[in-house]
């Protein structure tokens, strides 16, 4: 059960500083799965994420809306894809065999993903890091397939653009 | 009959089931037609590729002693 730990802190982190103040929330969340009388080890977990995710969008709700995380434009407008890079994009097998490069990728992608909104954050965590199959991570938020790919790919093109400019620098040398 | 004309928006909605390897066999051909002659669908693709790819080797690092500690795991029945 305790592999748990590192996705909460991933989900309440982001929302919560310094770090203890995450921790908190974990543990609370934890308390509150506990004390639901989850029937077995996978409704303990769905409870404990759950409600840490409720208490991370609680925090994110009381914070003022900052630019482009809580628009309201549907981020593929037009069924086309904002931006664009203006050199290819960065190639993964590079970045496997460039260690400097790897940890400026990993980083850029951390700090991308903590930026997310709460919603994009969990579903990237739970399918993208934790590799969690679709099917469970749709009984957990309750997003129909369309709508759970909709978020992903909205998620994957913030982390791209965060990647940009490693692309950039890449392409300059 | 194979369908090959299809839009990029319509390959936007088919790429997660691709990335995931869960397009459906009769639409791959499509899809790939597609790609074959739409040089910013590949970028897209590109890109989400490699997005997924990095936050697929991110780790999540292990929670502190002091979590562990302060949650009393009980045992589910």
């Amino acid at each position: 059960m305790t592999e748990m730990h590192p996705l909460l802190l991933r989900v309440c982190r982001s929302v919560a500083t310094p770090e203890g103040e995450a921790l908190a929330m974990v543990a609370s969340a934890w308390r509150q799965a506990f004390a639901s009388g989850a029937s077995d080890d996978d409704a303990l977990r769905h409870q404990v994420l759950r409600h840490a995710v409720a208490a991370a969008a609680s925090v994110e709700r009381a914070r003022p809306p900052s630019s482009g995380a809580t628009s309201s434009t549907p981020f593929f407008p037009t069924g086309r894809w904002r931006g664009g890079w203006a050199s290819a994009p960065i190639d993964v097998s590079a970045v496997r065999h460039d260690p400097a490069l790897a940890a400026a990728a990993a980083s850029a992608a951390e700090h991308a993903l903590d930026a997310l909104r709460l919603r994009l954050r969990l579903l990237s965590v739970l399918r993208e890091v934790e590799h969690w199959p679709a099917e469970r991570v749709r009984t957990l938020t309750g997003l129909d397939p369309r709508q759970q790919a909709e978020l992903l790919r909205e998620a994957r093109e913030r982390v791209a653009q965060a990647l940009e400019p490693l692309v950039a620098e890449e392409a300059d040398e | 009959m194979i369908e090959y004309d299809i839009t990029c928006a319509e390959l936007i909605r088919m790429s997660g089931p691709s990335l995931d390897g869960l397009l459906q066999p009769e639409l791959r051909e499509t899809y790939e037609q597609h790609l074959a002659f739409c040089g910013e669908c590949r970028v897209f693709l590109l890109r989400q590729r490699t997005a997924r790819s990095i936050l697929g080797e991110l780790y999540s690092p292990a929670p502190p002693a002091q979590l562990l500690a302060e949650i009393d795991m009980p045992t589910v029945p």
